[in-house]
């Protein structure tokens, strides 16, 4: 057995388990098949889950190990293909079994693979941080994928009974806010400087890796 | 006429040979009828002249005049048709000419009512006697009914057309121009018994002399102008309309305002949108003035007296309409809800009464009680916070010995299971159960060891079981030594009975009776709290004691400690105790003695006794976030049993059914629910849809 951590390898396997039940999706809609579907992907993944959890050592730095990913998968080119891999972070991000991420890491996370897909996104991020005690649920992870897709800077397209994670609504909450106190959508536009860079190096030059994390290594 | 001599001729063909024409036999028998006719005038009426009539007549006795002639008329016709009754019979309608009667009636229409010189005269005539009836004065009925009837007996065309349309016009001016005038001149209650008078007096002049199909016609005429057309003005009269009756409870005139607007479109709507927001604005006004929430009894009872104001109204005036009831219940449920503390200041009211204020109440009152409070309760959206409120008022009723009437406390129960169903009291009934076995409890303690407890002070225990009272961080305080070994003694007696139980004592629910002796030699009954009884019993064995002595060796917490002290140093007439410095307040380095001078008219005082009263800022913050943590596992539970049900379901409808679900105990918040259906995805309950995000599945 190969003991070596190989990200490529894990993400071949990861397309490979959501691949085979999204493809047997549309021969049957009864609830039963459904549901066995629903529980043996979950249980392929867990498997997974645990064979990544053996290879992974502190030496390895997981985001390092996404950003390699990254750089080399075609993502701009199909949605789907970039949905399939942002939900691969957050499966690879999970420690010990655990379901949930921590804030920091979602955190890192986002800022590592949303610019250029996310205008809002160090709003975002800076939001959560400051109020968000909790960990992070695969839920509201892939919520976010939507919200940034559905939903424009100014927040045109937010539908308040739209099924939002409440981390989500307490965000545009907190954003109507500032809207508010800056008087118009436009000055929030045009002041907050929130426009990312569409290159992922220019974003990287931002202010969030000065958590002094070691992903810092990988920007040299 | 000689046309028709033929055709009856033709049609007797079979007989023509027998029967003997005399070819002048029509001629001759025209003379003879022609002869009589003029004979009938003639007698009756000699020489009917109209030109008489319009001429010599003054236009006042015109209608004496017609009355007169019309009758003659009427006479001569009947006397015809008696004599041509023959060809009336069998001629006229083979040969489908005119009835004889007809062709009288028509002739008269013809030539006197549609006689120019008569047409206009008539009318006006006619027109002027209503008008002058309006203006108060008396006209002849009886020649008015006359002239109607004719005008009718020619035909609903020529009553329509010669009199009710020009009628209706002209009446439509008179009430336009009076209405007008009236409004500017009258209070909306004047002006609506003015219009109510004018519409009666349109009713009884149908009846008196009109057509009985002219009542709707007229009715609607008056409603329209005098009515319909100032409504909103009249409704919203500065100091005199809907909101100034509702104001003076002017129920007589509300009952006409409601009475004269329902006969319009759209009036009882108008008078229900106004007098909803006049008591949703009194309303709000009432639950959110603060002097009224200083004291919960009051505030209740002025809830209560406005509901009752607006009961009184809506069956005296507003004929129990079933909308404007609903309209009042709305509006109460609207703002009885505007503060969050009305469920605790119910309960408070039921704990007031329940009490003391039943006392020489009659049974059927105290039921009517109970039936204004569900009443109000029924409105309340959180439900479940006043459930909690009610379970601990409950507790300190039954702890203390407080309740006046058992009978009322268990009808007030059994209407809460009606209302909201037997899980909703469960635990209220619990509690009353364990009052009852806990003097079973007590009776078989004292029997087993009645005879080595003689001499010492007696005990009463209350074993309360868990989770059915109000929960209560146990804090226990140091009890006196001889209360203790007592404490031992049942805690043994009743673990021998019952094994696998706990006993822990709630020491803060307890209260105690003490005889006291005071300096003077003065002997009394002090009713105190378990506390209270141990401080007091602390100066048994010394005569001066610092606060921090007294908290060292009672161990009551200080909050509770400063309260119980203050109630015994601080109360006028209830001071068994001594504090220095004098002062309102407890502070740390107080120091108490007997209050040898204690003196009281009575010879059992209650001190401070532990008397429901509204929350303090933090223990409303506490009980709200436990009314909140309750809530969560109700949600989750409706969230399941839904998705259960539905197995797949889409975010608003799955909103909206917990909500429906819930609404008996409390009003869900959607943001709520929201947590609560991340936390269920998060446990595998639910999944969300891969493709449309806004639907969830239903796992497990």
């Amino acid at each position: 057995m190969d003991f070596s951590f190989d990200i490529f390898q894990i993400y071949r396997q990861y397309c490979d388990i959501t691949s085979k039940v999204v493809a047997n999706v549309g021969q049957d809609y009864g609830v039963d098949v459904e549901f066995q579907k629903a529980s043996i992907l979950r249980e392929s993944l867990s498997q997974l889950s645990k064979v990544v959890d053996s290879k992974v050592s502190t030496r390895v730095s997981i985001l390092e190990e996404v950003y390699k990913l990254m750089s080399r998968l075609d993502l701009l080119a199909d949605f789907s293909e970039f949905s399939r891999f942002y939900e691969f972070v957050f499966f690879i991000c999970r420690e010990n079994g655990q379901k949930n991420i921590t804030v920091s890491r979602a955190v890192m996370a986002w800022r590592l693979v949303l610019p250029g897909r996310f205008r809002l996104l160090n709003r975002w991020c800076n939001f959560v941080e400051k109020n968000h005690r909790h960990n992070i649920s695969e839920d509201t992870w892939r919520q976010v994928l939507a919200f940034s897709r559905s939903v424009h800077e100014n927040l045109d397209g937010y539908d308040p009974e739209g099924a939002w994670p409440v981390l989500i609504d307490d965000f545009v909450e907190d954003m109507y806010r500032i809207m508010g106190s800056l008087g118009s959508a436009n000055n929030l536009y045009c002041n907050c400087g929130d426009s990312e860079p569409q290159q992922c190096e220019d974003t990287l030059s931002g202010k969030w890796w000065k958590t002094g994390d070691s992903i810092v290594i990988m920007l040299t | 006429m000689s046309s028709g001599h033929k055709k009856r001729n033709f049609q007797i063909e079979a007989f023509k040979h027998k029967v003997v024409v005399d070819p002048k036999y029509a001629e001759k028998t025209w003379k003879i009828l022609e002869h009589a006719i003029h004979e009938i005038y003639n007698h009756n009426a000699s020489g009917l002249s109209f030109e008489e009539l319009y001429r010599v007549c003054p236009w006042r006795f015109i209608l004496e005049e017609l009355n007169t002639k019309w009758s003659d008329h009427n006479k001569a016709l009947q006397m015809i048709r008696d004599i041509l009754m023959y060809m009336d019979r069998t001629f006229i309608p083979s040969t489908r000419k005119t009835p004889v009667h007809e062709l009288g009636l028509n002739l008269w229409r013809d030539n006197v009512i549609h006689s120019d010189k008569i047409q206009t005269r008539l009318l006006n005539t006619v027109l002027e006697l209503i008008l002058r009836e309006r203006t108060g004065e008396v006209i002849n009925r009886g020649l008015m009914r006359n002239i109607i009837k004719m005008l009718m007996d020619l035909g609903p065309l020529v009553y329509q057309d010669d009199f009710e349309k020009p009628f209706l016009e002209v009446s439509a001016d008179f009430y336009r121009a009076e209405s007008q005038e009236f409004i500017e001149c009258s209070d909306c209650g004047d002006y609506l018994k003015k219009a109510e008078r004018r519409l009666n007096e349109e009713i009884e002049r149908v009846s008196h002399y009109l057509d009985a199909k002219s009542e709707a016609k007229i009715t609607n005429v008056v409603e329209k102008e005098m009515v319909a057309n100032h409504m909103l003005r009249l409704v919203h009269m500065e100091n005199s309309g809907l909101v100034k009756m509702l104001l003076d409870d002017k129920l007589e005139d509300l009952g006409r305002m409601y009475a004269l607007f329902k006969r319009v479109p759209i009036g009882l709507p108008t008078i229900r949108d106004v007098m909803t927001s006049h008591i949703r604005d009194t309303g709000k006004q009432l639950v959110t003035d603060p002097e009224k929430s200083k004291n919960p009894v009051e505030f209740v009872e002025s809830l209560l007296d406005k509901k009752d104001k607006y009961d009184k109204v809506i069956a005296s005036s507003f004929n129990n309409d079933k909308t404007f009831q609903n309209a009042l219940n709305s509006s109460f449920e609207y703002f009885i809800n505007l503060n969050p503390r009305s469920p605790e200041y119910i309960s408070l009211f039921v704990d007031d009464k329940l009490r003391k204020g039943l006392k020489g109440v009659k049974e059927e009152e105290i039921e009517t009680m109970l039936d204004k409070v569900m009443m109000l309760f029924r409105y309340l959206q959180e439900k479940d916070v006043f459930e909690k409120y009610y379970k601990q008022h409950l507790a300190k009723r039954l702890l203390s010995g407080k309740t006046v009437s058992d009978d009322a406390e268990r009808s007030l129960i059994v209407k809460l299971k009606t209302e909201c169903g037997y899980q909703f009291t469960s635990k209220l009934e619990g509690m009353f159960t364990d009052m009852k076995t806990s003097q079973d409890t007590m009776q078989g303690f004292y029997s087993a060891h009645g005879s080595d407890l003689a001499s010492g002070p007696t005990l009463v225990v209350q074993v309360l079981t868990t989770g059915s009272w109000p929960t209560q961080s146990s804090i226990t305080c140091n009890l006196p030594s001889e209360m203790l070994a007592l404490c031992d003694k049942f805690r043994s007696y009743y673990l021998g009975t019952h094994t696998g139980r706990r006993l822990s004592w709630q020491t803060n629910m307890g209260t105690a009776d003490l005889r006291a002796t005071f300096g003077n030699g003065q002997k009394y009954e002090l009713n105190v709290s378990t506390y209270q009884m141990c401080v007091l019993m602390l100066f048994n064995n010394a005569d001066c004691l610092s606060y921090r002595e007294i908290e060292q060796a009672t161990e009551i917490i200080s909050s509770d400690l400063k309260r119980c002290l203050q109630s015994l140093a601080c109360v006028k007439g209830k001071n068994v105790l001594r504090k220095e410095p004098m002062s309102k307040d407890i502070g740390e380095d107080d120091v108490f003695s007997v209050n040898d001078k204690f003196t009281s008219k009575l010879r059992k005082v209650k001190i401070g006794t532990v008397a429901a009263q509204k929350e303090t800022e933090p223990e409303k913050q506490e009980t709200r976030q436990r009314v909140e943590e309750d809530r969560k596992p109700q949600i989750e539970a409706a969230v399941v049993r839904i998705m259960k049900a539905r197995r797949v379901l889409d975010h608003n409808n799955i909103i909206a059914e917990v909500t429906k679900q819930l609404q008996s105990r409390f009003l869900a918040n959607p943001s709520e629910i929201k947590k609560r259906i991340e936390s269920l995805i998060e446990r595998d309950f639910l999944e969300r849809d891969n493709v449309d995000r806004r639907l969830y599945r239903y796992l497990a």
